[in-house]
């Protein structure tokens, strides 16, 4: 409670011997946008070795990761 | 005016040196400035041949065995000396741990503008970079408007291009005389293993799906077939079953491997936060409404522990042909 009764004290720059070049950033944002997403969330069907030999051909012949 | 790439090695160069070396190159290309390289390590010797074919024309070579390990009262000092002598623009590091250290010290103690973890970096006017902010939710295109501008580069974001066979000249520099407050007496290998995580090309990961710490061998037997790194989810390593060096998240490490197979992880967003610049993300699960399928390319519905070596007796088929 007591520090809600506390005087907030304002500074400017210049109390601070600054000027607003000084503490300007060098750095803008230019823009922002939601990240590209193009999975193709292929979801492999059948008994479990055909799911995995299909993959095994995705990864390898498609993707080249293998 | 130039630009200087900073050449992080681990007793060898690692292949983040020579991707911050192919993105130097371009914006050289783009702004027409002139391409230097730092290496700052125990000998370059026969790894200068490596760096062949990269654009660059200098490579300022500060030889030492103290300057074997990573020292942050070393480092500092040679690359701000080295920004100041070759009038260096651009300076582009690694965003590895110790990159991301030693770019926000330099950065700090020249004054300038620093982007860390850029996963795109280009010249137009001035350096432009995209970098992933909330958890990799947003991306963020900034451009550095200062005199001078550093980037760290995340790994594995781009691909190593060289163009011909031109060798860097290598200007061999002596050590500097500066003060090491803290000397490195040994570093023991952590548990990762030999395939460094954050640079890895193939990462499978487990999560809680593993069922516990007694069935790493089933993921880690892929791992040895693909020669991958393993990763982990947070939750598992919380649990005990791991440890924290091989986290992937926010919380972990970000990796960004060619192929990324998630093997019982759910997919939680501070997972995918470390992870999601994956190029081919691969999904075990026995869970369809995981959020892992949602950001996967292939998908297999089912249990792991019958999934994963039926796998990996798939891939050494195929390694062995």
């Amino acid at each position: 409670m007591k520090a809600k009764r506390k005087k907030i004290e304002e500074v400017t720059l210049s109390d601070l011997g600054l000027s607003a070049e000084e503490v300007a950033s060098d750095l803008t944002v230019d823009s922002m946008s939601l990240p590209r997403q193009e999975r193709l969330q292929k979801v492999l069907e059948g008994e479990n070795t055909e799911k995995v030999e299909q993959l095994v051909k995705f990864l390898g012949e498609e993707e080249k990761v293998l | 005016m130039s630009i200087l790439v900073l050449l992080e090695q681990r007793g060898e160069l690692k292949t983040s040196a020579f991707e911050a070396a192919t993105v130097g190159a371009r914006v050289a290309r783009d702004s027409g400035m002139e391409l230097n390289a730092v290496y700052i390590g125990q000998a370059l010797g026969d790894q200068a041949a490596d760096l062949a074919g990269l654009g660059i024309n200098k490579v300022y070579a500060y030889e030492h065995t103290d300057l074997g390990n990573y020292s942050n009262d070393a480092y500092v000092p040679i690359v701000c000396d080295l920004v100041k002598e070759l009038d260096a623009k651009v300076i582009v590091g690694s965003a590895s741990a110790l990159g991301k250290e030693l770019c926000a010290s330099v950065a700090a103690r020249l004054g300038i503008e620093l982007v860390q973890d850029a996963v795109e970096l280009r010249w137009d006017n001035g350096l432009k970079a995209k970098k992933p902010i909330y958890a990799g939710k947003v991306i963020s295109e900034v451009s550095i408007t200062g005199t001078t501008a550093m980037a760290s580069l995340r790994p594995n974001v781009v691909a190593v291009a060289r163009e011909g066979d031109a060798q860097p000249e290598i200007v061999k520099r002596d050590m500097p005389k500066v003060s090491l407050r803290t000397v490195l007496k040994e570093a023991a290998l952590a548990a990762a293993g030999v395939v460094d995580l954050t640079e890895a090309k193939i990462v499978v990961s487990g999560g809680r799906g593993i069922g516990g710490p007694e069935n790493w061998p089933v993921l880690q037997e892929l791992c040895d077939v693909l020669g991958a790194a393993l990763g982990a989810s947070r939750v598992v390593v919380d649990a005990g079953w791991i440890e924290h060096s091989h986290q992937v998240g926010q919380t972990g490490k970000v990796v960004g491997p060619d192929l990324y197979i998630a093997c019982g992880i759910s997919g939680a967003i501070q997972h995918q936060a470390g992870m999601r610049t994956s190029r081919i993300v691969v999904a075990i699960n026995t869970d369809p409404e995981a959020p892992i399928f949602k950001i996967c390319d292939y998908g297999i519905l089912g249990d792991l522990h019958e999934i994963v070596p039926l796998l990996t007796e798939e891939i050494r088929k195929v390694v062995a042909s």
